[in-house]
């Protein structure tokens, strides 16, 4: 092979490479699909919400911000993570706060599990094109040692993306489909209570226990302190869960006590609505943990009557 | 550390570089190395097994050149092949006989008193002990001369790009190359990144994208339909084949770019017309090792038919004993031995017959295959008996139901790809394109493996053997 067809051989390699890097991250960066769409309108910084909501799927799922503006006439924001923990929910709030106006509440969601340290992150392909966010990157790099790598090797990021989500990607960008966008964040489960929890019992039928990690209930004072330094009425809410799955989370006592100090040493509220009608009835879970898209309804009005309430 | 990671990306970049970077006479060493930090990188301390296996064939292969009386030359080989066999016993079929043991005894109400080992197998023991042992073999045989250089035997033992799953190589085809002086070639560059470019496809984009359907209805016995386990079935026949061919194409891309050809391991398996055929293009280093070392030892087809057929079955029933200590490799092994036996009796070839049914053939092998390979991916006998009896339950409507499912439709649009590549692999000369196009053809591949690839770290099916 002579030089002169290295060279040209190579230059091919390099600007296709690239061409379809820039390609990709410019759809990555403009796409409203899902998580995605979700940290892009965050970072488009036009959000002046009254409500903002932080937490895990239990959040995404449970939170109808269309239904909050109809019947409120409140503007809110979902800033649920599904999977996510403390760490990855004050890193998303203080992404929001930097883009954004100051919303005037923060809902924080609560979680039994949410003191538990995971192996990985779930859905860690949402936060390839917001790589340059250093302190986001700082604590993904806590769970993937190699994600930094997304920022310098070109096209590296794919790799992070499961191959339907990539063809549903695709596919949305062509002909886009309002049921892949989250509204203002809310992500519905259309979809009635299924044997996710008969399994649960019968892998797990004396109960298990959430470990509690002290960092992670300091990543959740740091966003208490976050929101209280910058002047926003904190809330604790621990969603409803179906009743029955409440019996078989042995420790539930002692994760709900860390939140009742929590609320007693910042002097914000909690509502637990464990106990709640909601939490009785199947026909508002799709499994034990979290709410169908008519359980995300009932929860919001009775949950946006309380805060409503509160606040007067 | 797998072929499928970033890190073995580096890894290899850095073997690469140093590799032609370095004179022929230290090359042996970078390459030892390199194949020690290859292998300690999945349990460290399994590398003094290698090296335990490497001394025991290295000098008793010299003892047996040393040795001039056939019967003591004969003894080695003996004690250096049962002692790679106990090293294999121990770590691969211990708590296997033992469970047996306790069955057995049982029966008679007798306690089985000898504990359960709690030990993780090394990976990829039964590749080099087998390459190990064909390396006895041959010189005993007079076949090869004993090489005497540790570095070099050591090396052959070790090659990190087949060291874990193979193709199990003959000294004669690899001794000969790592001493032989290659230099820098842009055709072997271009063969072998072709090659790893094709088994990169095979393993992230169609075997890993396939393993999630399967292997959720293997995990959970409960609730699958027959039409789930009809469709995991038919996956698990396209996903085992793109894992280990996968594996065995970057392997031999790995080594091609180094100037060293492995041989050939499979040659689209699925296109076989019968199970006779099938086994001339499914694993061939390690069916022909079958054949080279154990049927033909055996007597072969030289005897008579009744001892024929009953070599057949030995050589299936080890075959399915290679792969893995449980019932369920040995009665996937049997179903193989049952049919190849079948079609010798009825001298089944439709080689020479018309496409047509050459075609039916095709398709009444991958029947049986499916079959089998329910056995082979069943965690029990338990399991694979309830799904395939639970099979005669199967409706058509429910499974045109669940082909339109978008997971399970991309999953068979991957098998169409996989079909149509494996087709044209062979008939595709890219030699008449450019340089340019070739470039853009290769980059547009790659770039699609990114897109469409599964990287999640998922371990090749074969190491566990």
């Amino acid at each position: 092979m002579t030089l002169k067809n290295k060279i040209l051989s190579f230059s091919v390699f390099v600007i296709m490479i690239f061409l379809t890097h820039f390609f990709t991250l410019n759809l990555l960066k403009t796409t409203n699909y899902g998580n995605l769409g979700n940290w892009n309108e965050i970072i488009k910084g036009e959000r002046s919400d009254d409500y903002i909501f932080l937490g895990s799927s239990r959040t995404t799922q449970h939170i109808n911000n269309d239904y909050i503006k109809n019947n409120f006439g409140l503007e809110s924001y979902n800033l649920g993570i599904d999977g996510g923990m403390f760490d990855l929910h004050l890193e998303k709030l203080k992404i929001y706060l930097k883009y954004n106006s100051k919303p005037t509440n923060i809902v924080i969601g609560l979680d039994s599990e949410a003191f538990q340290t995971k192996k990985g992150i779930h859905n860690i392909h949402q936060f390839v094109h917001i790589c340059n966010q250093e302190s986001l990157l700082n604590t993904i790099q806590s769970y993937d040692s190699k994600f930094f790598l997304v920022k310098y090797i070109p096209l590296y990021g794919l790799t992070y993306f499961d191959p339907l989500q990539t063809l549903s990607l695709i596919k949305h960008s062509v002909v886009p489909n309002d049921n892949n966008v989250y509204k203002n964040g809310f992500n519905p489960v259309y979809a009635s209570f299924n044997e996710e929890f008969e399994r649960f019992k019968i892998i797990n039928p004396n109960g298990i226990n959430f470990k509690v990690d002290n960092n992670l209930i300091k990543k959740l004072e740091s966003i208490i302190k976050l929101s209280l330094k910058n002047e926003i009425k904190v809330f604790l809410v621990f969603s409803p869960s179906y009743s029955e799955v409440q019996n078989y989370i042995n420790n539930r006592t002692e994760i709900i006590n860390i939140y009742e100090s929590l609320s007693q040493k910042y002097d914000i509220p909690f509502l637990d609505f464990s106990d709640s009608y909601i939490s009785q009835n199947k026909k508002y879970f799709y499994n034990s943990q979290h709410l169908n898209y008519t359980g995300a309804k009932e929860f919001t009005r009775i949950l946006m009557t309380q805060l409503t309430n509160k606040k007067r | 550390m797998l072929f499928n990671s970033f890190e073995f990306l580096v890894f290899f970049a850095i073997i690469f570089v140093s590799f032609y970077s370095l004179s022929h006479k230290f090359r042996w060493l970078l390459l030892l190395l390199a194949s020690c930090f290859f292998y300690m990188y999945f349990i460290p301390e399994y590398i003094l097994i290698l090296f335990f296996t490497i001394l025991i064939t290295y000098y008793s292969a010299i003892l047996i050149e040393k040795s001039t009386i056939k019967k003591q030359r004969k003894q080695i080989l003996i004690i250096s092949i049962l002692l790679n066999i106990s090293i294999l016993s121990y770590f691969k079929y211990f708590n296997f006989l033992n469970n047996n043991l306790s069955t057995f005894l049982e029966f008679f109400s007798v306690e089985n008193r000898i504990p359960l080992l709690e030990i993780i197998l090394p990976v990829g023991l039964s590749f080099f002990i087998f390459q190990s042992i064909s390396y006895s073999i041959e010189v005993y045989r007079g076949t090869l001369p004993v090489e005497r250089h540790l570095g070099y035997y050591s090396l052959y033992v070790m090659f990190f790009p087949q060291l874990v799953a193979g193709p199990i190589e003959r000294p004669q085809n690899i001794l000969p190359q790592l001493k032989k002086k290659s230099k820098f070639s842009f055709t072997n560059l271009e063969s072998g990144l072709k090659l790893i470019l094709l088994g990169l496809f095979k393993k992230v984009v169609v075997a890993d994208q396939l393993s999630f359907f399967v292997d959720n209805v293997y995990a959970s016995q409960l609730n699958q339909s027959p039409e789930q386990i009809f469709v995991a079935a038919i996956l698990f026949s396209f996903q085992i084949y793109c894992d280990f061919s996968g594996y065995s194409d970057m392997a031999i891309g790995l080594a091609k770019t180094m100037g060293i050809d492995l041989m050939t391991n499979f040659k689209q398996p699925y296109f076989s017309y019968s199970l006779t055929h099938f086994w001339q293009r499914w694993h061939i280093s390690l069916s022909s090792w079958f054949k080279d070392y154990l049927y033909i030892p055996l007597g072969g087809n030289r005897e008579s038919r009744f001892k024929t057929y009953r070599n057949i079955f030995i050589i299936f029933a080890v075959s399915g004993l290679w792969h893995g200590s449980s019932w369920t490799f040995v009665i996937w092994g049997l179903i193989h031995g049952f049919v190849v036996t079948i079609e010798r009796i009825f001298k089944y070839n439709p080689k020479n017959k018309n496409f047509f049914i050459r075609s039916i053939g095709v398709f009444i092998t991958f029947f049986i295959l499916t079959i089998a390979w329910v056995f082979f991916r069943s965690s029990n006998i338990d399991q694979a008996f309830n799904f395939l009896f639970l099979l005669k339950n199967i409706s058509t409507e429910k499974i045109i139901t669940l082909l339109s499912n978008s997971e399970v439709f991309y999953n068979f649009i991957l098998v169409s790809l996989l079909i149509i590549v494996d087709f044209f692999d062979t008939k595709i000369n890219l030699n008449n394109l450019n340089i340019v196009s070739k470039t853009l053809f290769y980059t547009l591949v790659l770039i699609f493996i990114l897109i469409m690839g599964s990287f999640n770290n998922n371990s090749f099916i074969y190491f566990q053997f």
